[in-house]
């Protein structure tokens, strides 16, 4: 059953950093785009 | 940015917490009753969302206040996509503990009314085209659905109930037993952090896109000079 | 029309003559077109008759009667309303006389107007469903009082939880099966009480003071006092 754990852990785990890196690249996008905004609008 | 970055960690620990810190719980068969250190967060993060967006649509209906509305639209993404994950958890768990996917119990069915309460509330959204119209439509719309909440609340219990005596077993918290405890505690606050982390991305887009134009789209495809890729 | 007694001093209408001018409208139209009663009615005939014949002469349990034959009668009537209730806005969206009823009368009275309007197609729809249903399914009700007040005060929920959302969707774009997606989830709550107290009525178990009963009409008062609340918003532009 144990090394059932450690799959299931291991796919969990996989999922969650997928997510955080989009998070991450999302968030540097956004970044990059609200200086450009801004930036056009001055 | 460091809080996102300890967020990340901290989430990152619940997980493997959840594995290998915590106990699998007495009563449940096998390591499933895990599955509740993620089920549980998700369909509580989907509930305080429906809340978020629906106080945020009455204060937009009372100011006409943008932001308002961004916030009861983002609100509700999020609530959906974490009420389609406690619908998917929930039922990976009872096929796992109880033998079927599906049930009708309580809790189950008050998750399905909530898909479908979000479910109608972007279908209103893209079916209106004028934007002050769509925006409160729905808010109204949110409004009269959380006007049912207090029957549902009532009524859900005693009809399931006694149309299936044998599931009134309630997966609802686990043991009391202090290190399980801690991780569902841990894993409520890690989903309310990944929440709002999303909640303010989205925040964020909606503001960009509102300034470029009314009416106009960003996606990650779209470049620093604001055309599409 | 003649409203002398409906006229306050100044000169001006109530809420309730403005709303029952409206209702009156509707219905004199109706009786000319017959569109929205026929639409209804050709609905839950034809699913009347596609439930009785499917289950054929198969008999159903007696203790599974109750239950199962509540839950067919009421899904018969919730889906026969959503099918024509949106008909009292979607009609003046369609004739362009959503304008003119903007400027004729108060918000609160049009809402009132169209929900007397849409109690009445569904009054007529239950006075003939009901019975047909009863009859052609053999269905044993041991108390009949208690079913009745179900149905009526079902049939308020109805109407209560759906004008509203009519009047949104006949301004909205895309309409299809936008109607029947809004109020569906507002009406489960109804629907299921619904059931539940024909289930108890056709069973015999008397509950002092008919809570089903109860719970129907509370959530029909919630209902209209919300939607006219909220009416106004949606429909002034």
């Amino acid at each position: 059953m144990k090394e059932g754990l450690n799959f299931v852990l291991g796919v969990n785990l996989i999922i969650w950093f997928g997510l955080a890196f989009y998070l991450f690249f999302l968030d540097r996008k956004i970044k990059k785009l609200e200086e450009a905004f801004t930036d056009k609008r001055k | 940015m460091i809080v996102k970055v300890l967020l990340s960690i901290w989430m990152t620990a619940i997980i493997v917490a959840a594995f290998f810190y915590a106990d699998a719980a007495v009563g449940f068969p096998g390591e499933t009753s895990r599955i509740l250190f993620f089920h549980v967060p998700q369909a509580w993060v989907a509930t305080l969302s429906f809340l978020l967006s629906m106080i945020a649509s009455c204060i937009y209906l009372a100011r006409r206040n943008l932001k308002a509305d961004n916030l009861a639209l983002s609100a509700a993404e999020l609530g959906l996509l974490f009420c389609l994950l406690a619908t998917a958890s929930g039922s990976i768990f009872a096929k796992a503990a109880w033998g079927s996917f599906w049930n009708w119990d309580p809790r189950e069915t008050s998750i399905v009314i909530l898909l479908m309460i979000y479910g109608a509330y972007f279908a209103l959204r893209s079916a209106v085209g004028d934007p002050d119209k769509r925006r409160v439509f729905a808010a109204v719309y949110s409004i009269l659905a959380f006007a049912t909440v207090p029957f549902l609340v009532f009524v859900v219990p005693r009809i399931t109930a006694s149309l299936h005596p044998e599931d009134t077993m309630n997966p609802a918290k686990p043991g009391m037993d202090p290190k399980t405890l801690k991780v569902f505690l841990g894993s409520l606050i890690a989903y309310t952090g990944l929440f709002v982390w999303m909640l303010k991305l989205r925040l964020r887009l909606l503001k960009l896109e509102h300034l470029r134009e009314p009416g106009y789209i960003i996606n990650e495809k779209t470049n620093l000079e604001g055309e599409k890729g | 029309m003649k409203s002398g007694r409906w006229i306050t001093e100044t000169g001006s209408s109530t809420y309730l003559s403005e709303a029952v001018a409206i209702w009156l409208r509707d219905l004199r139209g109706e009786f000319r077109t017959r569109y929205a009663v026929n639409a209804i009615l050709m609905f839950a005939v034809t699913t009347l008759i596609a439930v009785s014949f499917s289950i054929g002469s198969f008999r159903i349990g007696d203790a599974e009667q109750p239950f199962l034959y509540a839950v067919l009668l009421w899904i018969i009537l919730v889906f026969s309303a959503l099918s024509g209730l949106s008909r009292s806005f979607v009609k003046e969206e369609e004739a362009g006389t959503m304008d003119v009823l903007k400027l004729s009368a108060r918000p609160q009275a049009v809402f009132l107007g169209k929900l007397f309007f849409n109690l009445t197609l569904l009054g007529a729809l239950e006075l003939i469903i009901v019975p047909a249903f009863i009859t052609m399914m053999n269905y044993e009700i041991q108390l009949p009082g208690l079913f009745t007040a179900m149905v009526i005060s079902g049939g308020l929920g109805l109407g209560a939880g759906t004008t509203i959302v009519a009047a949104m969707i006949a301004q909205a774009s895309a309409r299809g099966a936008l109607f029947s997606v809004l109020s569906f989830p507002l009406l489960l709550p109804l629907m299921i009480t619904a059931i539940k107290g024909c289930e108890k009525a056709a069973l015999g178990t008397n509950n002092p003071g008919w809570p089903e009963v109860r719970i129907a009409i509370a959530y029909s008062v919630v209902m209209i006092v919300m939607s006219l609340f909220l009416f106004p918003m949606i429909w002034e532009e």
